[in-house]
């Protein structure tokens, strides 16, 4: 029977703060200060889990998230871990990896089958007979992974926050108050951070009776509390080691990040569980667990308790829960060696000691421990009843974040633990972490890591000399305990025995990280914080050598789980605004975003077709108007413009005349498309360049780049924002125009492809004849302030005409129509020129520019290339864009821009196809999301238009 | 946080600055296939001192800078070409 003490001056709970909720349907309750664990567990609910491969019952083991055993979940939150969670008031948590229940989980049975689940059992299943692959698989999805996400639950972000210091301490224990409290005399801004909810660490459950001690931590949290310069952040745990000595703190409240000038880690170790059969029953725990549960929440799990001790220490921890008030019967010792007096001290408190040859087992009854079978060195077999087994075999240190900075770990033969040798500048180690044990030992430990990081940040600091370690050791060289008939558990969360790790061995997976992929050791949620060391003690005793040349692998960030809504933090990308933002509004536009920009897609009322119908209707037969402000624009000055752009360009400038403008590209020096846009020659030294929305920077930053480089006289001015940009188009544009200008509008004096410096309206204006769209138009370049005025005089001269403004949306499939690309959408990261049939912009005589060496090469090796498709069916077929062609069966290649095209009155689009699977007879396939095959034949392009006759208000009436 | 002295602006977190293609302008000449896959792609990428263009955003100004790769240690930084 587990229960809670009447009263305990120590504890953290408040208990005049109660809890109600409830677990697996079944209400409990609780106080201020518990964990999920403590306050079930005061409540005799032992069995907390169902472990992940045959569905053991579980409970607690460390009471601190060492182990996974305890993990829950909400409707709303899955990964909860309840060994250091707070209970929420009304909430219903769920143990995790049940079919049905926690009681009655029918996976329970899936112990039976544990002779099928051999270690490896993925690679073999998968490796053959193949045809089972499949029914593998099924059964395999639904086994694994831990607890189910509420895909409707709403999205959720933390903030991250960052934080600068000059010292960082890892952990709140005795040797990091300690390192503290000695920092406080310093005016040095420290960090002191630790995963409780209470400073103090080990000094509030291990060392409780100590009068030094509390008189230690009584006052070092009294200075810590006086100190302006000392910051805590406690519920906070270090998650990983990052460039530059940056340590993430994960906390209830998200994640801060810390960049340290120096940082002591003070972790602590993990205390490791004994290896024997049933070591994983509800009832088994580790000796710091019920030290914590007893200390921390004043709860007892047990009416009869045994100590399996091995190691020094343990004697003093088991007299201590005793005085606690916990019924502790007797240490069964394993040890090797015995300190003088240890035997005595425990049988005057009451305390039977038996010297242990092996343990046997633990026997189980209805999910619980009831008795432990043990052979004694004198005396034989003896079975002893019990519902309660701490197990105290010694200490892997907290070492993952000192690996990750690049210490270097050895394993001491002495302490039969892992301790740092050699540590990184400016990184101090310090405490159990550090192989230091005793009290008065930690503390001066954490003193002197503190002076050494004074020292190292060159502030004055008297001279603290490090503790020698003790000779003795706080760990069993081998805690291990065969059984003939298995389920002893060296790891809890993936159900590792001592039989699969011979498995793994046998069959050639002799270094620690590949038996640790083979067998699965130490990959669960836990990390292998209580698995990794007896794991490498067993691989050790295989092979045959010592503990300290199998090494250990390579522990990873995070140190525990960490949400994705935490690791996202706020949304803070910025949006960019045309100038012309209210007008749309105005106009009911529909926004998304576009790269760096919101751009309004559509506008004004019906469904998503109708309004893009609409938009296209006007600029086909009206005059539509639309907001291109988003262009890179890029004005060029100085004698050496030509230069520049023959250099970035792929195409020639030779023939460019003053007052044109021609379309241009550029390439990486692979030859890869990476930006267009039109280049317009205004006079003698002065030239002004568009580029796409989304690469307008990187376009400005190359020029400056190749400016550079090359030593031009080029002035490169960014007018992007400063210059906002209005496309006029359609067959009526010019009228609209005429109205707002004091000068003729016609193609003689204002030609196609063609740029002008001009009056609209009062606003100085350049304006350009483009043809995107594929209808007459200008494109209006102006300054931002005054693009709103030019935006409205159009809308009020084009009223007559029935001018509507048009989006993104009706722009793209008006240049699908005229055949136009729009890059990074139909090219790729790997589309060359002549993929794309733009060999004709491409000058290879040129005598350099960028590009051109990869090109000469790709000319003549063309693996893809783009087509233009167009559907039989008059109608409006499912296709989407990344839809496949499939050309004998097989992938041949995808659709890059698809829509319905009013003017074909059929579905028409862009694809990129292998250039070896060019169907002969120009008939492909599409493969559409829902599986479906329609058939599309290769056309020609333009769709629309293909003499030009609509750029020119003298000739567009005869093309319609 | 890694701080360095810049010409002309000063005082800067590296934090600051993106980094630029380490190659040099096109060559007019390169020859066959073989060098000019070189020139496109081959970069040596063991840990050493090198030199790398580097792009500040804010004062839209171009750097070379010299850079243990292995450490991060910044030697020098000047402007290119002004």
């Amino acid at each position: 029977m587990a229960r809670r003490l009447p009263t305990n001056p120590h504890e953290w709970i408040d208990r005049k703060q109660s809890i109600e909720f409830s677990f697996e349907g079944t209400k409990f309750s609780g106080y201020a200060g518990d964990t999920i664990s403590s306050a079930l567990m005061a409540s005799n609910q032992k069995l907390l889990g169902r472990s992940f491969k045959y569905h053991r019952p579980r409970g607690i083991l460390s009471a601190a998230n060492h182990d996974a055993n305890v993990l829950l979940q909400t409707s709303e939150k899955v990964n909860i871990r309840g060994d250091v969670e707070a209970p929420l008031d009304g909430h219903e948590y769920y143990a995790v990896n049940t079919i049905g229940g926690l009681k009655y989980d029918a996976g329970r049975f899936l112990k039976f089958l544990s002779a099928l689940l051999p270690v490896g059992f993925y690679y073999k299943a998968f490796y053959r007979p193949r045809f089972l692959f499949p029914i593998w698989e099924k059964l395999i999805r639904r086994m694994t992974g831990l607890g189910r996400v509420n895909t409707k639950n709403k999205m959720w972000r933390q903030d991250r926050k960052q934080h600068f210091c000059d010292v960082l301490i890892v952990g709140g224990g005795p040797s990091g108050l300690a390192a503290a409290e000695t920092l406080s005399r310093s005016e040095l801004q420290v960090l002191l951070a630790d995963e409780n909810i209470i400073l103090g660490g080990t000094l509030g459950y291990q060392h409780p009776y100590s009068q030094s001690g509390s008189a230690f931590h009584k006052n070092a949290l009294a200075t810590i509390q006086n100190s302006k310069s000392i910051k805590c952040l406690t519920e906070h745990f270090a998650a990983g080691f990052y460039y530059k000595r940056t340590v993430p703190l994960v906390g209830p409240d998200g994640i801060t990040e810390v960049h340290a000038k120096s940082i002591i880690f003070a972790s602590g170790a993990y205390e490791q569980p004994i290896v024997f059969r049933n070591n994983d029953l509800p009832g088994v725990m580790l000796l710091s667990a019920a030290e914590r549960l007893l200390h921390r929440y004043s709860v007892i799990g047990f009416d009869v308790g045994i100590v399996l001790g091995a190691n020094s220490g343990s004697y003093d921890r088991a007299i201590n829960l005793k005085l606690a008030g916990a019924n502790i019967v007797a240490i069964v010792d394993l040890g090797i060696e015995t300190l003088s007096g240890e035997k005595e001290a425990a049988e005057k408190h009451g305390i039977e000691v038996i010297y242990a040859k092996k343990i046997i087992e633990a026997v189980g009854k209805k999910n619980e421990l009831s008795q432990l079978k043990i052979l004694a060195k004198d005396g034989g077999a003896r079975t002893m009843k019990c519902d309660g087994l701490l197990m105290a075999a010694g200490w892997a240190p907290a070492s993952n974040l000192l690996v990750q900075a690049g210490a270097t770990l050895n394993y001491s033969d002495e302490l039969m633990q892992i301790i740092p040798t050699k540590m990184p500048a400016g990184l101090f180690a310090a405490g159990q972490l550090n192989g230091i044990h005793e009290l008065n030992q930690k503390i001066q430990d954490g003193r002197s890591a503190a002076a050494e990081a004074l020292k190292f940040l060159n502030k004055p600091s008297e001279e603290i000399s490090r503790p020698e370690r003790e000779n003795r050791a706080y760990s069993h060289p081998y805690p291990i305990q065969t059984h003939n008939k298995g389920n002893e558990f060296v790891d809890f969360d993936e159900d590792i025995q001592i039989t699969d790790l011979n498995v793994a061995w046998r069959e050639g997976f002799k270094s620690v990280e590949l038996m640790k992929r083979y067998t699965t050791i130490g990959m669960g949620p836990s990390q292998g914080k209580v698995s990794n060391m007896n794991g490498v003690r067993i691989l050790a005793e295989l092979n045959k050598k010592p503990v300290g040349v199998i090494g250990t692998t390579t522990p990873r960030p995070f140190t525990y789980p960490v949400a994705i809504g935490a690791l996202a933090g706020r949304r803070l990308r910025r949006y960019w605004r045309s100038p012309l933002h209210d007008c749309h509004i105005e106009a009911n536009g529909h926004f998304e975003e576009a790269g760096l920009w919101f751009r309004s897609m559509t506008y004004g009322a019906g469904d998503f077709n109708q309004r893009v119908e609409r938009e296209y209707a006007t600029v086909r037969h009206a005059v539509g108007i639309i907001d291109v402000s988003t262009l890179g624009k890029i004005e060029l000055f100085g004698s050496d413009c030509v230069k520049l752009l023959e250099y970035a360009y792929t195409c020639s400038f030779e023939k460019l005349t003053k007052g044109m403008t021609r379309y241009i590209f550029m390439t990486d020096s692979s030859g890869v498309l990476v930006d267009d846009g039109v280049a317009a020659y205004l006079s003698e030294g002065h030239f002004y360049i568009t580029a796409t929305s989304s690469h307008a920077h990187a376009v400005v930053k190359q020029l400056r780049l190749f400016a550079a480089q090359l030593d031009l006289n080029v002035t490169i001015v960014d007018r992007t924002r400063q210059v906002g940009a209005i496309n006029l188009a359609g067959p009526l544009s010019n009228k609209v125009l005429e109205k707002l200008i004091d000068q003729p509008l016609n193609s003689k004096t204002f030609p196609y492809l063609g740029v002008r410096d001009i009056t609209v309206n009062g606003i100085r204006s350049r304006i350009m004849r483009v043809g995107f769209v594929g209808e007459l138009g200008y494109e209006i370049h102006a300054p931002a302030n005054s693009l709103k005025n030019l935006w409205e005089a159009l809308c009020s001269a084009g009223k007559e005409f029935n001018i509507r403004p048009f989006g993104v949306e009706a722009q793209r499939l008006l240049r699908l129509e005229k055949g136009h690309l729009i890059f990074g959408q139909d090219t790729d990261g790997m589309t060359t020129p002549y993929e794309v049939n733009l060999s004709w912009g491409v000058k290879l005589s040129k005598e350099r520019f960028l590009g051109r060496h990869s090109l000469k090469e790709l000319k003549v090796s063309v693996a893809r290339k783009m087509i233009a498709f167009q559907c039989q069916a008059h109608a409006r077929l499912d296709i989407e864009e990344c839809n496949l062609i499939i050309h004998k069966n097989d992938i041949a290649g995808r659709i890059t821009s698809v829509s319905y095209s009013p003017h074909c009155k059929t579905t028409i689009g862009l694809a990129m196809l292998d250039a070896n699977s060019l169907p002969a007879d120009d008939k492909i396939i599409i493969k559409t999301t829902n599986g479906k095959m329609v058939p599309a034949q290769i056309a020609t392009l333009p769709f629309y238009d293909p003499k030009n006759l609509r750029q020119d208000e003298t000739t567009l009436d005869s093309y319609t | 946080m890694n701080y360095f002295d810049f010409p002309v602006i000063g005082r800067r977190s590296i934090d600051e600055f993106t980094i630029g293609d380490d190659t040099l302008p096109e060559p007019s000449v390169l020859g066959n296939v073989q060098s000019t896959g070189n020139w496109v792609f081959d970069r040596e990428s063991t840990p050493r001192k090198a030199t790398e263009y580097w792009f500040h955003s804010s004062s839209q100004l171009w750097f070379i800078v010299e850079r243990n790769t292995e450490t991060d240690e910044l030697f020098s930084a000047e402007t290119l070409n002004g």
